[in-house]
């Protein structure tokens, strides 16, 4: 995998505590980068860093090759969490002036700008002043603002917050397109559910530093519990290669929760000993979903630094 | 590529000039100025228009000459007093009534009207006979040449003042010198102040509504605000300019209807001819003109910009660093309460200093650049050695620089700072940490 972005070792150390402790992530080139992790835990600095708006005290930010200077700016674009317009401006006016200061000239800027707008059917909007939108359109008027000079980094922090299903939904189809496009995107959400839809890579930092980090599907499959759900013909026993955790009657057939006792044994083999006893209609393994690992990762934690502090 | 500091600045002064309030400030506020100074002028002018009739009844004989009528009052002649002058249909506004020798019984005068009396009327009339009674007095008194006795008494020793500049003598005078002054100072001081709290507003309205970190994802902080202190300067450099040329025009069209000579130069000399125009007489007004010449102009407009700016460099900046460390309207108006005290204490100082201009507290005021760019201007049309002039200027700037610096630091890391109550203990830390 060719990554266009890395984090090396990064610290970054506040009076009273310490923001990030020894941080290295790598993203890949045209792909999704789930940043995840609670609230505090350091992802918004770690995006500062990377936007260039704070300093690391340690550790260096590489980006396609070279160490991160002041011109990537014109490279980057971020929709921050904390997102916020000139209330007293018309949006046009003020999309063109956010356009500009990333290195669009105006005529360029205001060509981009007009296509977008066309583009989420926000035209009518231009000479409004943004006091006058509502939350969800300011954030259309971000996003586009975020996206318009075209940048190789994309780095939105919790990009659906405030939006309705359907905006959001918009929204996501607009990211999977810039991937498309070749964009590399940053993605920091505490929404789970749409790391597994959007996300090809993750990381997840807790308490300072990355504590789980590789491609959701890896990431997935090492947090493999073993259980899966059958539909079969009834009389299904544990046997030495499986175990049988539960039974419910499902349209004339039975449904089972079935815990593989041994990790090493491959679907296959569990299949055949399976098929050996009943006629299987369907199999599925039951993997965690990002929320559960989610949980489990953050929330163990929690409990060896409560256990620690005792 | 555009340079950033200059987009900001765009901004900041774009959306500033177009808004409504400022283009109605901007145009509305040299006419009221220009109002005060001929209201009074066109008020006694419309006094003038109506012309009262005023019945004399005078028992004596003596006063009937010495109340002359004028372009305000037509005085009758009548011999008693009629009962139609009680009537509404009458055409006699007031009468005046003297009923004995005013020399023996001064109290034997009387208005009568069926409105209040006018005290113009009142005034008048009181003085007229007045004089008759007097003259009268002296002639009973009987001694020879007694009114040249009197006005010779009378006269007033008349004490010139002189300044000694390049061009020769100059007749001066120190009020005019003052007024100017004054007026200097009172206009850094506002200019100062408002736009200085401009940048506060600015900066706090980033901070609050969470601009600020999509902002500096694209622009360096320090950019952000150097453009904005630029932005904002450019704007009350920009409202002073129009309030200077419209003043210019209103005052100087407005004496040339009143029919005051109007004079070339700046519009505060027009201010100054035309409100000592309304007082004094021509002798008066021509000596005011020579004074106001022997300012030295081009000196006091270099130094006003010089000061200007930088009195506003050091307080926007000092501003700007508050506003970036509160989190609300609340926090800033404790942490201002030292710039305020600060800058109430340089408008004092320079008000007091036109007392006395080479004083050590005016002296030492106009060195310290948190007071000199008020101070200093009251002390320039007195006359300042020119190196006096260049220290105050560079202690001034080398300030701001500083400041500026200071200011960036506490700037950079108060704008992404949110929800913490900042003490200057903090903001003391920032600056040293980075």
């Amino acid at each position: 995998m060719d990554n266009f972005m890395e984090v090396r070792n990064v610290v970054k150390r506040y009076s009273g505590h310490t923001a990030l402790d020894g941080v290295s992530i790598n993203v890949g080139k045209g792909r999704i980068f789930g940043l995840l992790g609670p609230n505090g835990a350091g992802k918004t600095t770690l995006i500062r860093i990377i936007n260039r708006i704070t300093m690391p005290d340690e550790g260096e930010v590489i980006i396609d090759g070279h160490a991160l200077c002041a011109d990537d700016v014109y490279n980057i674009g971020y929709l921050p969490e904390e997102r916020g317009l000139y209330k007293k401006m018309k949006v046009g006016e003020q999309a063109l002036y956010l356009a500009r200061l990333k290195g669009l000239s105006r005529q360029e800027a205001e060509r981009r700008l007009r296509r977008w707008f066309y583009k989420f059917d926000i035209n009518p909007w231009w000479n409004k002043k943004v006091e006058e939108l509502s939350k969800g359109m300011q954030q259309k008027v971000q996003f586009v603002v975020t996206v318009l000079h075209e940048p190789q980094l994309m780095i939105f922090d919790e990009p659906f917050s405030g939006f309705d299903p359907v905006n959001a939904d918009l929204l996501k189809r607009e990211i999977l397109e810039l991937k498309e496009k070749g964009h590399t995107i940053i993605f920091s959400t505490h929404n789970m559910g749409s790391v597994e839809e959007i996300c090809d890579d993750i990381a997840l930092i807790n308490h300072s530093k990355v504590v789980l980090a590789g491609s959701v599907g890896e990431v997935r499959a090492n947090y493999r519990t073993g259980l899966y759900e059958l539909v079969a013909s009834g009389g299904l026993q544990s046997s030495g290669a499986f175990e049988v955790l539960s039974t419910t009657p499902f349209h004339g057939y039975c449904k089972y929760l079935v815990k593989k006792s041994d990790a090493g044994c491959t679907n296959s083999s569990l299949i055949g000993a399976l098929a050996e006893q009943v006629e299987i209609f369907s199999f599925e393994e039951q993997t965690p979903s990002m929320n559960d690992i989610f949980l489990k990762v953050v929330g163990g934690q929690e409990q060896e630094n409560t256990e620690y502090g005792k | 590529m555009e340079n950033k500091v200059w987009i900001v600045a765009q901004r900041e002064a774009a959306t500033r000039i177009k808004k409504k309030s400022f283009i109605i400030m901007t145009i509305l506020m040299p006419f009221l100025m220009a109002g005060l100074v001929f209201l009074p002028l066109l008020l006694s002018m419309i006094g003038s228009s109506e012309r009262m009739t005023v019945a004399v009844i005078d028992n004596t004989g003596y006063y009937t000459g010495a109340l002359e009528s004028n372009e305000d009052y037509l005085f009758v002649p009548t011999d008693v007093m009629k009962e139609s002058f009680r009537s509404d249909s009458t055409d006699v506004d007031a009468v005046v009534q003297i009923t004995g020798d005013l020399v023996d019984y001064p109290g034997a005068a009387a208005i009568f009207s069926q409105r209040e009396v006018p005290s113009d009327l009142r005034n008048y009339v009181e003085s007229a006979l007045t004089d008759a009674v007097r003259g009268e007095k002296f002639r009973r008194y009987d001694i020879p040449a007694l009114d040249s006795i009197i006005s010779d008494v009378q006269k007033t020793v008349e004490v010139k003042t002189i300044r000694w500049t390049d061009e020769g003598e100059q007749s001066s005078m120190s009020e005019v010198v003052m007024f100017v002054g004054m007026m200097l100072t009172f206009l850094i001081y506002m200019f100062v102040l408002s736009y200085g709290s401009m940048v506060m507003q600015g900066v706090m309205e980033e901070k609050t509504n969470r601009i600020v970190e999509l902002m500096v994802s694209s622009v360096k902080p320090v950019d952000l605000l150097l453009g904005k202190i630029i932005g904002i300067g450019a704007v009350g450099i920009f409202q002073m300019l129009i309030w200077g040329l419209l003043l210019a025009v209103l005052l100087g069209g407005g004496s040339l209807l009143a029919g005051i000579p109007a004079m070339t130069g700046s519009d505060m000399q027009s201010v100054a001819a035309s409100m000592g125009a309304d007082a004094g007489d021509v002798g008066e007004l021509f000596r005011l003109f020579s004074v106001l010449g022997s300012l030295p102009i081009a000196e006091i407009i270099v130094l006003f910009v010089l000061y200007f700016v930088g009195g506003y460099l050091l307080y926007a900046s000092i501003l700007a660093a508050l506003g970036a460390a509160v989190n609300d309207q609340q926090d800033s108006q404790q942490l201002m309460l030292p710039v305020m005290v600060i800058m109430m204490f340089a408008f004092y100082a320079g008000f007091y200093s036109t007392d006395n201009p080479e004083g050590p507290f005016a002296f030492w005021m106009s060195f310290f650049p948190f007071t000199s760019p008020i101070v200093m201007m009251v002390r320039i049309p007195f006359g300042v050695p020119v190196y006096q002039e260049l220290l105050s200027v560079a202690l001034l700037y080398a300030t701001d620089f500083v400041i500026l610096w200071i200011s960036a630091k506490i700037y950079r890391v108060g704008i992404l700072m949110y929800g913490k109550k900042i003490s200057f203990k903090e903001m003391c830390r920032w600056v040293k940490m980075s």
